[in-house]
């Protein structure tokens, strides 16, 4: 038996809690049951809300507190000295940390099969039962995945950190797959009426596809907490899964309806273009970036050690190459026709929109600058929450600097704060490429005032 | 054996370990040695593959420890400085996780969680909650915890901190019987004369740098290494020196009165005939053993030139 499940198990069951639960949970279907004179719809759904509350919040929760609670109580270190594998301890964490969860969650749902086969709902039963219990097991391995993310950029996983991974993973697991991932979702709600999801030309019913949606990222997410897992258990780890998650996403995106079968290649680049600059900004974000991974990256460079390189290789490489790769291929190889139509150009003011092939370049040069500025800010001597810094930087350039701009009336200004916008096309690329140049003339000074005393020694 | 080549680990804007280099030898006990903020700890995480070095080799028995770290782990263990137990859990389930945590097959689990036990003096505590045990016990389940599989090597950081001192007295005891089962032990303490009870070397480490490297006991040199020795006579004899340097293999000859220091190169044979021939040939001797500076004066020392270097 895997042993981190054993010890999740040994740690959560004890006879009290065990007798507890079904104890606790079945006086208050008896007291709704008695109160609404054995109402199954209002059974039916207080069970449900039960469900939520316990497998996804309580849920999250847990699955954070399983990491959470082993580097506060100073176990972590041995459980990284076993033998225990990356996906043994994954899936230990995973369904070990929540087991007890589970357990009331199950009682939950027992209830509310019995509500719903009294109601005679029983035909799309299974589906529904589907649906809730993917979503809360996609909610949690979001949640651990968060927290390995949080640990591997060196936080302690104290009270805020817990909130915001367990906060998180309900938003992106239950919000997020659920509803806001799907573009479809907006022809549901307006029409009220839509039961279908065209995804590639196939029309699933709505419900299976969100039920194939929660699958395809459920699984996803068990690669990423393995990734991370091996991670922390010093086993080396390229890019190359987070490259194909990539390419996954962008080609998930693709497939949607909302775009149409007979949609112009070029928007349908703009639409990956979309989902990789996404991908690249959560790259960014999501990898510690201390100065001492680069230097050692720099250094296998140098002496052509090329494993040593991909082991090292931060995610926003791979998401910027690409990043350019789409861009290139929106701004040589389809009509742009596309990207003028008014709908696009109505988010910014149509007139000091250029050349939309302008506007490629230009993003990929803002994106250039960012990461220079993440760089920068994580690169000081002493780095105190340089990603909350730059993220608060980039707000102030974009949303300050470019809104300043548009509100003073100053549109030649716009091209050094808005990609794409100001009019004027050289200025357009030339503003990006001058503040990429100012910004990493301070990341190279910043990296050779630290590398003096820190030049790597060969190695034997 | 654990062999460490050209370790460089850099924290940033600082390098905590600048080219390090040295080798232990099988059944040996190791002191690790050095002020605060040396590099001992990061030294020890990164020969437990717990800390990536940015350059450099720790192998262990010709296993890369950060190539194969998984491998590398069923033959060490690793008790940190801030170590913990799991309190709701009973010492025998603590000590059954590990033991499956390590792969210990499951015909010899209970043989590993008793010998465990029993080694580490808390047998009798298999059914209390470890949450329940003192500081003391906490140190001997946390220890018993990660020799569960009978690792070859161990390595140990600061594990006498808090103890009261009959505690650290049975600790040594432990890391003797520990190493006198075969394995190898590195032991990071600020209380040099504990580790001056059970080490046989001495590993300094000052600035991130190896300052000195050396055996420590009699046993455990190698070759015919002179042996500094003390004689004192009951009263003062003038020919104490004489006779001393008339000896083959006896040097560096400090007479004080009625005492003597010098250095001998031979074993304990020799030491024997040393001795014989001295009270034949009618020298009051009183006392003859071997002369130790403690590893305190040797630290002190150590540091002392390497301030002044």
């Amino acid at each position: 038996m895997n042993p981190e499940l054993l010890r999740n198990l040994w740690l959560q069951f004890s006879l009290q809690r065990v007798i507890a639960a079904p104890l606790i949970l079945g006086a208050i279907v008896a007291l709704i049951s008695f109160g609404t004179s054995t109402d199954w719809s209002s059974i039916a759904w207080a069970a449900n809300g039960g469900f939520f509350l316990i497998a996804y919040l309580w849920g999250a929760r847990r699955a954070v507190n399983v990491l959470a609670d082993e580097i506060a109580s100073g176990t972590w270190d041995g459980q990284r000295m076993s033998s225990i594998g990356p996906w043994t301890m994954a899936w230990g964490k995973i369904f070990g940390g929540t087991a007890y969860t589970w357990y009331c969650a199950g009682i939950c749902l027992v209830a509310y099969i019995i509500a719903e086969i009294k109601l005679g709902n029983s035909n799309e039963l299974l589906l529904e039962l589907s649906l809730q219990m993917t979503g809360a097991l996609l909610v949690q391995a979001v949640a651990l995945l968060l927290a390995l993310v949080m640990v591997g950029k060196g936080r302690r996983l104290g009270r805020r950190s817990i909130a915001f991974a367990q906060g998180a993973a309900v938003l992106i697991g239950f919000f997020g797959v659920s509803h806001l991932l799907l573009p479809s979702i907006g022809l549901h709600l307006a029409s009220g009426l839509a039961q279908s999801v065209t995804w590639f030309g196939l029309n699933l019913p709505f419900e299976q596809f969100v039920l194939l949606t929660q699958c395809l990222f459920l699984a996803w997410v068990l690669v990423g907490v393995y990734r991370l897992m091996a991670s922390e258990l010093q086993v080396p780890q390229g890019p190359w899964v987070w490259t194909l998650f990539s390419v996954f996403l962008i080609a998930y995106y693709q497939g949607f309806a909302v775009l149409g079968n007979d949609s112009g290649p070029s928007l349908r680049w703009a639409s990956a273009l979309v989902v990789a600059v996404i991908l690249y900004y959560v790259a960014i974000f999501a990898q510690s970036h201390d100065i001492i991974r680069y230097r050692w990256l720099l250094h296998h460079n140098r002496r052509g050690a090329l494993g040593g390189v991909w082991t090292l290789a931060p995610l926003w490489a791979p998401s910027l190459v690409i990043a350019v790769i789409v861009a290139a291929s929106l701004r040589y190889s389809a009509p742009i026709a596309a990207l003028a139509e008014p709908e696009l150009q109505g988010l910014l003011s149509l007139q000091h929109v250029v050349d939309p092939r302008h506007m490629t370049t230009a993003l990929i040069l803002f994106m250039v600058r960012d990461l220079g500025i993440v760089l920068l800010l994580n690169f000081a001597q002493r780095p105190k929450a340089p990603d909350l810094t730059a993220v608060l930087y980039l707000i102030v350039l974009y949303g300050v600097g470019g809104g300043l701009a548009i509100v003073l009336g100053a549109y030649r200004l716009l091209p050094w704060f808005v990609p794409g916008a100001g009019g004027n096309g050289l200025l357009v690329m030339l503003a990006p490429l001058i503040e990429v140049l100012a910004v990493f003339a301070l990341l190279w000074r910043r990296w050779t005032a630290q590398g003096r005393a820190l030049q790597p020694q060969p190695a034997a | 054996m654990i062999q460490v080549e050209n370790l460089t680990f850099d924290y940033p804007g600082h390098r905590a370990l600048s080219d390090v280099s040295f080798a232990i030898q099988p059944r040996t006990i190791t002191a690790l040695v050095g002020p605060n903020g040396a590099g001992k700890t990061t030294l020890l995480r990164c020969l437990a593959a717990l800390d990536r070095p940015g350059a450099g080799r720790v192998t262990l028995d010709s296993i890369d420890v950060h190539e194969a770290p998984r491998a590398a782990h069923e033959r060490m263990a690793f008790l940190p400085d801030f170590f913990g137990v799991y309190d709701d859990l009973t010492v025998r389930q603590c000590l059954d996780y590990k033991a499956r945590a390590h792969g210990v097959p499951n015909d010899r689990r209970a043989a590993a969680i008793g010998s465990a036990a029993d080694r580490l003096g808390i047998a009798d505590r298999l059914g209390d909650f470890a949450g329940t045990l003192s500081r003391g016990l906490k140190q001997r389940l946390a220890i018993a915890q990660a020799i569960i599989h009978a690792p070859q090597f161990a390595l140990l950081d600061e594990p006498a901190a808090g103890l009261d001192p009959e505690a650290r007295y049975s600790l040594a005891a432990v890391f003797r019987g520990l190493r006198a089962d075969g394995m190898t032990l590195v032991v990071s303490s600020h209380i040099l004369a504990e580790l001056e009870d059970y080490s046989t070397d001495l590993l300094a480490i000052r600035d991130g740098v190896i300052v000195d490297h050396h055996a420590l006991q009699e046993d455990a040199r190698v070759g015919d290494q002179p042996v500094p020795l003390q004689l004192r006579l009951a009263r003062t004899d003038q020919r104490l020196g004489a006779m001393l340097a008339a000896v083959a293999g006896v040097v560096d000859i400090v007479v004080d009165g009625a005492a003597a220091s010098f250095a001998f190169a031979g074993g304990l044979e020799a030491r024997h005939a040393l001795l014989k021939r001295l009270v034949d040939e009618g020298l009051p001797v009183a006392e003859f053993a071997p002369l130790h500076a403690t590893l305190q004066d040797s630290y002190l020392e150590l540091m002392r030139k390497q301030g002044a270097s």
